[in-house]
């Protein structure tokens, strides 16, 4: 059986958003005479970096660094900022060339022809997420408190925008070879694919293990999206024509609107929660806990790529570590993480800190990230400052967004075997 | 004046409809349960809108506005209840989208826990602003939950439309939302300075004591705890019964009996909170009602004191809902044990009666106990303290032994009360003996020293019972003996006069006056034995609170000093050190006390 000796990823300067590449080395050739084999893991960004390739350069890199096959390609959930590039139409091009032999995507994404093997919950929730691209656009629209505000609450809206073409490609992909749906429990056959690379998957968990992935920390979410699937949900949240603040001062208000009511009436109006973020934002952590979570092991050594999933996604695998021995070993000797949701809020479980703080396992972090793309919101900055320190007391913190000027890749590479960690390398200057 | 018009200056109450708990808590013949709540009688304006209360319906954001809701036929001092029993429709759905209903529900039910802590205090309470009135906003936003916020000195309210098979949620119409809310409202006024970064049991407490209110207020609803029990024909099974009637040992027979009983009447609706969002957030159990918290149910050990689940103030606040609750079903149980034993149950009525006594004579014990606990710094053992003190003050005998139930629920849950905290000038708690003490980082001050005890001279007993300067003044004089250290900087920031009735009638007039002690400094000049938690800015100076309850009897003379001194190292280390974890995070002007949290998984 071959065993990959060398493993690596990469990690292109894509902005804000996920575009990995990795690769395995082999001491002898395999089968089809290659020693290489390569995983694609996502493809898009909504914010390029200043200095940073498009994605038809990127996709180029990737047909160069691949050597014209990849043998895999994960795409994490639907957002634009994890597939856009597969609907990018130059950067769409390149790929096929490289004609992916396996297409790993989250249970949530089975194509409309096959969703009859699903149960009515499931279908149901699936009903919501298709809803989901037309509602970000319309929320797009709303009446916010403040610039800063439109301006996040435009920038997620924007995520879940309809990527028909990068599905399209995907599910083309699938048809022309072979697919994966996965949940959270099972181990990926990859050995003809991926010789020697195990591929378990910790997310995302089914409707009946979590059903809080559709009704999760918040009641009120669900009621969203049930109204988001109504359409509903802009006319509730929308001063409508007649209800303006001076009629409210006028009829609440009395006499004349300057009744005790209007301080009250206009404390609210100045220093309102806005409820139109709050959904754009609940809106779009339903489609982030869809996020396929992938614990890859090569020979010794783990690494751990959770695209942006959020804490609901990850309560499932999580509530297992007290019970699942082997899972809290394998968790706990993660080499090299792939920082979740960009290094957002709420994206690593305060509950993996902690089990790799006790593990003493060092390991080192990737965020592929922009800073200032997302303002700051009540929640804070994208990424979090609090989570770096945290994850810094771990190993290494490694940030595309710090990357020299005009340099468009991150190598973090490793030995299979052996104490030795990975190492990070910048790739050249590319001018 | 019609029939169901009651007359506002002849009454010191009137009745008025609200649901008893939410529109989902049914009857034995499933009927939604109406209560008719007494509201303290006033002058009622559209709104309504009394002389503390101010209902607008607005919608945060979209402006919509309902008109405000007059509940009288032209004259202000009438009131009439437009949906009691002979008025209302017969179908409740109608009911629940009566914006003018929802406004009165909400106005009643706050109206009736205000009334109820200022019963138990013996004086009005003000709010947090130092205004009149307290708005209440019952179609504030679209969620399924409610929050105080302090900073719009109102409580919001959220609502969800009927969507899809699910009917319209409005959080205005559940008794427990609106008392829980209310009561935090209440506690920010009696006691602003626990929103203060401090111990988590600070805020636990706040949750604690809205749930708790929420909870055993409900009692005293005429008829509610009786229909909730009732089977349908005026009785109530205890299925141990039987068994434990049968065991030959008399007094074993007994115990289990009464065991048996409180279980069962842990299950019912009484002791759950919030059924309707319970409902929405978890699957229907069938048999049992949802609901979004039921805490009587929480083990008693002292595990949650390490579980970092339990830091979170909800959960933690649990702990304290649970003493009580345990306590109460226990006092319950008991009261029936004479009780007769027909073939088809329990006389419902009697059952009921004897729960609604328990709870009333519980919520009271806790309410009496507000004005003694510390005003800055609480912890939980400071509650349990405050709450004996205070009822032994009130009700010197315990016949029933309610204090060594409530004692041994608490102890239960590894809370016991401090020893020595709390200095009465009696005799019943002498000061701490000098090995005990905790360990100050100073000497005491060589210029406090008090020649005999306590001394009253150049003070005037009048301004005393009004006057903070006054009070600050035996502060001063009496320093030493008091075992305040007013090197430091120490305010008198409250005085007030206090009448209490007890529970056999005894009045008991006090004057209450709080002083908060307060000390900051560099991380590195703090006080010898406190330590700076790692990560603190060198040059941001570290605020640590202390402070204490002096309690004055009717003559001027001092009665009783509740103590949590500013120096105590042990708690200001653990605090900082609490602090320091959760990155210095908690507290602000802003905070808003909601019903829900959000997860804790968030970093």
């Amino acid at each position: 059986m071959s065993t990959p000796s060398r493993v690596r990823l990469r990690a292109y300067k894509v902005g804000f958003g996920d575009c990995l590449l990795l690769t395995m080395t082999y001491r002898s050739k395999l089968p089809d005479g290659r020693t290489e084999r390569h995983v694609l893991i996502d493809c898009g960004s909504v914010a390029r970096a200043d200095d940073g390739p498009r994605m038809a350069e990127v996709a180029e890199l990737i047909a160069e660094h691949s050597g014209g096959q990849l043998d895999a390609v994960v795409a994490t959930h639907r957002h634009r900022d994890h597939v856009g590039g597969f609907g990018d139409a130059r950067a769409g091009e390149t790929l096929d060339r490289l004609k992916p032999r396996l297409v790993i995507r989250p249970w949530t994404d089975v194509p409309e022809s096959e969703r009859d093997q699903l149960d009515d919950d499931q279908r149901h929730f699936l009903g919501i997420l298709d809803q989901l691209p037309a509602q970000a656009e319309r929320l797009g629209l709303f009446a916010f408190d403040s610039v800063a505000q439109a301006k996040r609450a435009a920038r997620l809206a924007e995520l879940g925008f309809k990527n028909a073409a990068a599905i399209a490609r995907l599910e083309g992909w699938a048809s022309d070879s072979k697919a994966h749906y996965v949940t959270a429990g099972e181990t990926i056959d990859v050995e003809a694919e991926l010789p020697g690379v195990k591929i378990q998957v910790l997310g995302p968990p089914t409707l009946k293990d979590v059903p809080a992935l559709t009704r999760y920390a918040k009641e009120s979410e669900e009621y969203w999206l049930g109204l988001a699937g109504d359409s509903a949900l802009a006319e509730l949240l929308q001063p409508s024509g007649t209800a303006t603040p001076a009629r409210a001062r006028r009829t609440l208000a009395q006499p004349g609107g300057v009744g005790a009511a209007e301080w009250l009436l206009r404390n609210l109006d100045e220093r309102r929660v806005s409820q139109g973020l709050e959904i754009v934002e609940a809106l779009d952590d339903v489609l982030n806990n869809t996020s396929v979570i992938l614990l890859v092991t090569i020979g010794s050594r783990r690494i751990l790529l959770p695209g942006d999933a959020q804490a609901e996604n990850w309560s499932r695998t999580l509530d297992q570590l007290k019970t699942n021995r082997r899972l809290a070993t394998a968790l706990g000797k993660v080499d090299l993480y792939k920082v979740g949701h960009h290094g957002s809020r709420n994206a690593t479980p305060k509950r993996l800190t902690a089990h790799w703080a006790q593990s003493a396992h060092p390991v080192t972090s990737l965020l592929t990230t922009k800073r200032g793309v997302f303002e700051k919101s009540r929640e804070g900055a994208v990424p979090k400052p609090e989570l770096i320190d945290g994850l810094a007391a771990l190993g290494p913190v490694h940030n595309t967004d710090d990357l020299p000027p005009d340099v468009w890749w991150l190598d973090l590479e490793a030995p299979t075997r052996g104490p030795a960690n990975f190492a990070a390398t910048p790739g050249p200057p590319v001018r | 004046m019609s029939a169901a018009d009651q007359n506002l200056l002849h009454h010191d109450t009137v009745a008025m409809t609200v649901f008893a708990q939410d529109p989902i808590v049914l009857t034995a013949g499933k009927l939604p349960l109406f209560a008719q709540l007494a509201v303290p009688a006033e002058r009622l304006q559209r709104g309504p809108r009394g002389h503390r209360f101010h209902v607008v319906d607005v919608g945060v954001g979209t402006n919509a506005a309902a008109a405000p809701v007059v509940l009288n036929d032209g004259d202000p001092w009438t009131y009439r209840d437009r949906w009691d029993a002979d008025h209302r429709p017969a179908d409740p759905a109608l009911l629940v989208e009566d914006a003018d209903f929802r406004a009165q529900n909400l106005f009643a039910v706050a109206a009736h826990t205000l009334a109820l802590f200022e019963r138990h205090l013996g004086r009005p309470i003000p709010w947090q602003s130092r205004y009149p009135q307290l708005y209440l906003v019952p179609r504030a936003r679209i969620e399924a939950n409610a929050f105080y916020s302090r900073e719009h000195n109102a409580v919001l309210f959220g609502w969800l439309p009927a969507t899809g098979d699910q009917p319209s949620l409005y959080t205005a119409l559940s008794y427990d939302v609106i008392a829980h809310e209310v009561s935090h409202a209440i506690l920010d006024g009696l006691r602003p300075r626990y929103t203060e970064p401090g111990l988590p049991d600070q805020l636990a407490f706040h949750e604690a004591l809205a749930d708790i209110v929420a909870l055993l207020s409900v009692f005293s609803l005429k008829d509610v705890a009786k229909r909730l029990l009732d089977n349908g024909n005026g009785k109530i099974v205890f299925p141990g019964d039987e068994a434990a009637m049968r065991n030959p040992d008399q007094e074993v027979g007994r115990r289990l009996m009464a065991e048996w009983r409180a279980a069962e009447l842990k299950a019912t609706p009484l002791t759950l909170l919030a059924e309707q969002i319970g409902g929405r957030r978890t699957p229907a159990v069938p048999g049992r009602y949802p609901a979004l918290r039921r805490s009587v149910d929480l083990p008693a050990s002292s595990a949650w004191t390490t579980d970092p689940a339990f830091l979170e103030p909800h959960r933690r606040a649990e702990v304290l809902v649970a003493a009580f609750l345990q306590t109460l079903v226990a006092i319950w149980a008991a009261r029936l044990d004479p009780l007769r034993v027909d073939q088809d149950g329990v006389d419902v009525n009697r059952v009921a009666e004897e729960g609604v006594k328990s709870a009333q004579h519980l919520l009271g014990m806790l309410l009496r106990a507000l004005d003694y606990l510390p005003p800055a710094e609480l912890e939980f053992a400071d509650v349990i303290d405050a709450v004996l003190t205070a009822d032994r003050r009130l009700a010197s005998d315990d016949d029933r032994g309610y204090r060594d139930k409530l004692r041994a629920a608490f102890a239960a849950f590894g809370i016991t009360p401090p020893e020595h905290q709390m200095v009465d000038e009696d005799g019943d708690a002498a000061p701490p003996p000098a090995a005990r003490r905790t360990p100050t980082p100073y000497r005491a001050d060589p210029d406090a020293k008090t020649r005999g005890g306590i001394r009253y001279e150049h003070l005037n007993l009048a301004a005393l019972r009004t006057s903070p300067e006054e009070v600050y003044q035996f502060i001063w004089n009496n320093a030493g003996a008091l075992g305040i250290d007013v090197r430091l900087t120490t305010r008198v920031e409250r005085v007030l006069g206090s009448t209490r009735v007890g529970p056999d009638g005894l009045v008991l007039n006090e004057t209450i006056a709080d002083y908060v002690q307060i000390l900051r400094a560099l991380p590195a000049e703090l006080p010898p034995g406190i330590d700076a938690p790692d990560g603190l800015p060198a040059d941001e100076p570290v605020e640590l609170l202390g402070g204490g309850v002096l309690v004055f009897d009717q003559f001027g003379r001092f009665r009783l000093h509740q103590r949590k001194p500013v120096l105590d190292v042990d708690r200001q280390n653990r605090r900082l050190q609490y602090l320091a974890k959760r990155g210095f995070r908690d507290g602000g002007d802003k905070r808003r006390f909601a019903l829900l949290h959000d997860g804790e998984d968030e970093q």
